[in-house]
């Protein structure tokens, strides 16, 4: 596996060349600093390039087009982390040893249009579409707010800050729909193709001055941008006594949310002991969450804890009886106090430890997980994988312990349910 | 061992029954570090009424409890956590139970042996207890609401429900929260010795592996360990289920924003040909991809007609003697989008091109798979549970299909049997 890297001005092309995969995989960035009226644009971009391109005028054809070139997989989506809005496209296709002569030229063409060759009329988005896109938006819209575990989660973020990077929602908003325009849209097109960050990255057995100069040709982009400020959400204030806020749902099971903040991380702890320390908390299968609330309270069915690493946030999950609410947010608080005062055995941390050497030396399994490591690489400068195994294995009891005394219940969003 | 060379995938098959019954399949794949191992019992949700191993009268357990085994073994007399014996050997482990069989896996890259053989450590020495087994129901219970908010797993599983008339598959896998507080120990152990007889499970690993040294472990493993002697094959009560679908419509509220609906079209595959079972379904499958996918004419119109927004989308249920293939979709006019279902479902209207493009992507579906220890294990334990025997070469099965076949296959088949579910927002 070897990686390369070329700085070609208007984005960064990063090429891992392996033959360990009968796939080649691409995956291009598109990033800038998360504006919250911005986010609903981003999401109407990545819909409306896959409904139509300037060759295939209907997703139909589109569709058609993906299934001749051997079942080609793309995919497309934006998203925010951290203080980053992200807009992301994925191929996924057979090398051509597999198919036939002259196929990989056809998928990266093919690939490529989508999101550099949009249908346009009079030099905009076709208004249908944009109809067809928005329509979709409605719905799920409407949709996501009648999920109970996602809108438990939406809201304890709000309540938690409304006007923090965390709690704004990347696939969009209902009221920013409508002032989008064919014409607005295209314009916010021009803007991401010409002013985001933009990496490229391509996982396979490639010749890479062949796909440089396909990508070259194909990417019609000219302008030199610069990485913007830090990544990470710091808080200025945690709250003395959590915000408890209770809320009527018309659903079968509660949703308990609480969320954590977290402040004056060393990097050693943002990049290892926190991982370390979800994982014993509420990550893993034998977490002490789980054993605890499920297992020995049989609160619930499914527990967990989460980590936002860019917003420093811990979050926990569970679906549980109206009544429980009180004795779980209980439970659930006893163990993150037991952490800190050093309750933790010798054994879950070294299991723990034996977990993430293990998942380190798996990376190189998959294309999928070699480009996600790749991307952490670049975009956040995270350690190589020895690196990694051999800092996982210097976690000690007493690091955990520091780590835990760092981290404050914010917001307990209980969402009542039970109809 | 049988060595099976699997067609166009660069990958061999290992195969051997051991003497107690148990069939290992083995599938090694270089240049990767880590191995899947899955642990599989052809016992689910569909088998609730059998002789039991000791006995002589057929018996019925509650609904759910496959589901619910499934749970407990999980539960040690010794109080080990399978959970923490694999956390502390670098392996990921977990199980799950569908209507047709139950599945404990793990996978590692560290330790495989060790995992290995605990893996049939854990999963042949049950422990249930009136305690342990009450502690479950609170858990369940949780999974079963956790589902129910759910609207298009309800929609599934109500399309299923309406559409059977006697097979237990009508149930949902995981019971109900009143039957599930029936079970009892007794229950547990009954299925147990019945269903976990080695005889009746499997193990395929797949990944990283040395064919005769993991062979060698598993064989040990099982020579120090004693099973009752099954004296014939187990008996499973035949439910002749009719052609007819249970109910033909129904509608339900919940509260979702959009309205979903399912159409359920029931099949007798038993009595449309004499070309083997998986081409039938293979051919229905083709079929509805091409008459109702993202692809399709049919779905096209229906977005232009502004009826959906979201392509539509179908799923196969296998019930032994039938299949349903369930279209779901949602819209806001759910009957106009039915009438136009039924009318269609009967044209056809599908060309030779369409079926060979389809036919290719099948065929990339396979290379894609062969890329990873996870698809090739889970398409070997469902070729298993389905056919009972590995196909060497789909590849070239699916390159025979034809399209005069296809025809008539598709003529001999009565859509009449279906019926609806539609889930409308609350008021």
């Amino acid at each position: 596996m070897k990686y390369s890297k070329y700085e070609i001005g208007p984005y960064n092309l990063h090429i891992i060349k392996t033959d360990k995969f009968k796939t080649i995989n691409m995956h291009i960035d598109f990033r800038r600093k998360a504006i919250k009226e911005e986010l609903t644009y981003r999401r109407l971009l990545s819909d409306i390039l896959f409904e139509s391109t300037a060759k295939y005028p209907s997703q139909r054809s589109l569709i058609i087009a993906k299934e001749d070139l051997y079942n080609q997989k793309i995919s497309g989506g934006s998203r925010i982390s951290g203080k980053t809005a992200f807009m992301s496209f994925s191929t996924q296709f057979l090398n051509e040893k597999y198919t036939e002569k002259g196929m990989l030229e056809k998928s990266i063409t093919f690939f490529l249009e989508t999101i550099f060759e949009p249908d346009f009329k009079d030099g905009n988005f076709r208004s249908d579409k944009l109809e067809i896109v928005k329509n979709k938006a409605v719905d799920s819209f409407k949709e996501r707010d009648k999920n109970p575990s996602y809108y438990a989660y939406v809201k304890m973020l709000e309540a938690m800050d409304p006007n923090a990077y965390y709690s704004f929602v990347g696939s969009g908003y209902m009221d920013d729909l409508e002032k989008i325009t064919p014409k607005s849209l295209t314009e916010y097109y021009k803007k991401v193709i010409h002013s985001d960050l933009i990496d490229v990255f391509i996982v396979g057995d490639v010749d890479n001055q062949v796909i440089k100069k396909m990508l070259t040709e194909r990417i019609p982009v000219n302008t030199i941008k610069k990485q913007s400020d830090s990544l990470y959400i710091e808080h200025e204030k945690v709250r003395k006594r959590a915000k408890k806020v209770k809320e009527n749902f018309d659903s079968k099971q509660s949703q308990l949310v609480m969320g954590a903040k977290i402040s004056k991380l060393t990097d050693f702890e943002k990049n290892y002991v926190w991982y370390v320390y979800n994982y014993i908390l509420g990550r893993g299968p034998d977490s002490k969450l789980f054993n605890t609330v499920r297992e020995k309270h049989s609160l619930c069915y499914s527990i967990s804890s989460q980590i936002k690493i860019l917003s420093n946030i811990l979050i926990i999950r569970a679906g549980i009886n109206q009544e429980n609410g009180e004795k779980t947010i209980k439970l659930i608080r006893k163990e993150i106090n037991n952490i800190a005062k050093g309750l933790i055995e010798e054994t879950e941390i070294s299991n723990t430890i034996t977990t993430f050497v293990n998942s380190f030396k798996e990376i190189t399994n998959s294309p999928i997980s070699i480009m996600e490591y790749y991307i952490a690489r670049v975009y956040y400068n995270d350690d190589d994988i020895d690196m990694k195994i051999a800092n996982v294995q210097k976690i000690t009891k007493q690091m955990i312990v520091d780590f835990a005394k760092k981290i404050h219940v914010d917001t307990i969003f209980l969402l009542e349910g039970g109809g | 061992m049988q060595v099976i060379t699997l067609n166009k995938l660069d990958l061999e098959l290992y195969h051997e029954k051991l003497d107690n019954g148990l069939d290992v399949y083995i599938i090694p794949k270089a240049n990767i570090n880590n191995a899947y191992v899955t642990f599989n019992t052809k016992f689910g949700s569909k088998h609730q009424e059998f002789v039991p191993i000791d006995g002589k009268k057929m018996i019925k357990v509650p609904d759910g409890v496959a589901h619910f085994l499934e749970h407990k073994l999980f539960e040690q007399e010794d109080g080990t956590n399978p959970f923490a014996f694999y956390a502390e050997h670098g392996a990921d482990a977990n199980a799950n139970t569908s209507q047709h069989k139950t599945t404990y896996l793990f996978s590692s890259s560290t330790d495989l042996e060790k995992n290995l053989e605990f893996l049939l450590d854990f999963v042949q020495k049950p422990y249930f207890t009136d305690e342990n087994v009450e502690k479950e129901k609170g858990i369940i219970e949780q999974e079963i609401k956790m589902y129910q908010d759910d609207p298009f797993f309800t929609l599934y599983e109500k399309s299923i429900y309406n559409s059977i008339c006697k097979h237990p598959i009508k149930i949902p896998i995981i019971g109900t929260v009143e039957s599930i507080n029936s079970i009892t120990k007794e229950d547990l152990y009954a299925c147990y010795n019945t269903f976990y007889h080695p005889s009746n499970m499997f193990l395929v690993i797949t990944g990283n592996v040395n064919p005769e040294i993991i062979l060698s472990v598993i064989k040990n493993n099982q020579n120090k360990k004693e099973f009752m002697t099954l004296k014939s094959k187990i008996k499973i009560k035949d439910y002749n289920e009719p052609d007819k679908v249970a109910k033909t419509k129904e509608k339900i509220s919940m509260n979702i924003a959009i309205p979903k609906v399912s159409s359920t079209y029931k099949i007798n595959i038993s009595n449309i040909s004499d070309i083997p079972r998986r081409d039938i379904i293979e051919y229905i499958l083709l079929y509805f991809e091409m008459k109702f996918s993202s692809t399709s004419e049919f779905n096209d119109k229906l977005k232009e007609m502004h009826i959906i927004n979201t392509n539509l989308d179908y799923m196969l249920v296998d019930v032994d003697t039938h299949i349903l293939i369930i279209i779901l979709a949602e819209t806001e006019k759910p009957q106009k989008l039915l009438s136009m279902l039924e009318s269609e479902i009967n044209e056809f209207n599908v060309d030779l091109e369409t079926f060979e493009r389809k036919k290719k992507n099948i065929i990339s579906s396979y290379i894609y798979m062969s890329d990873s220890i996870f698809r090739i294990n889970n398409w070997v334990t469902s070729m298993i549970v389905r056919e009972g025997e590995i196909i060497a070469d789909e590849y070239q099965e699916i390159r025979n299909l034809s399209f005069d076949d296809l025809k008539k296959i598709i003529d001999n088949i009565n859509f009449d049997n279906h019926n609806y579910v539609v889930i409308n927002p609350k008021k």
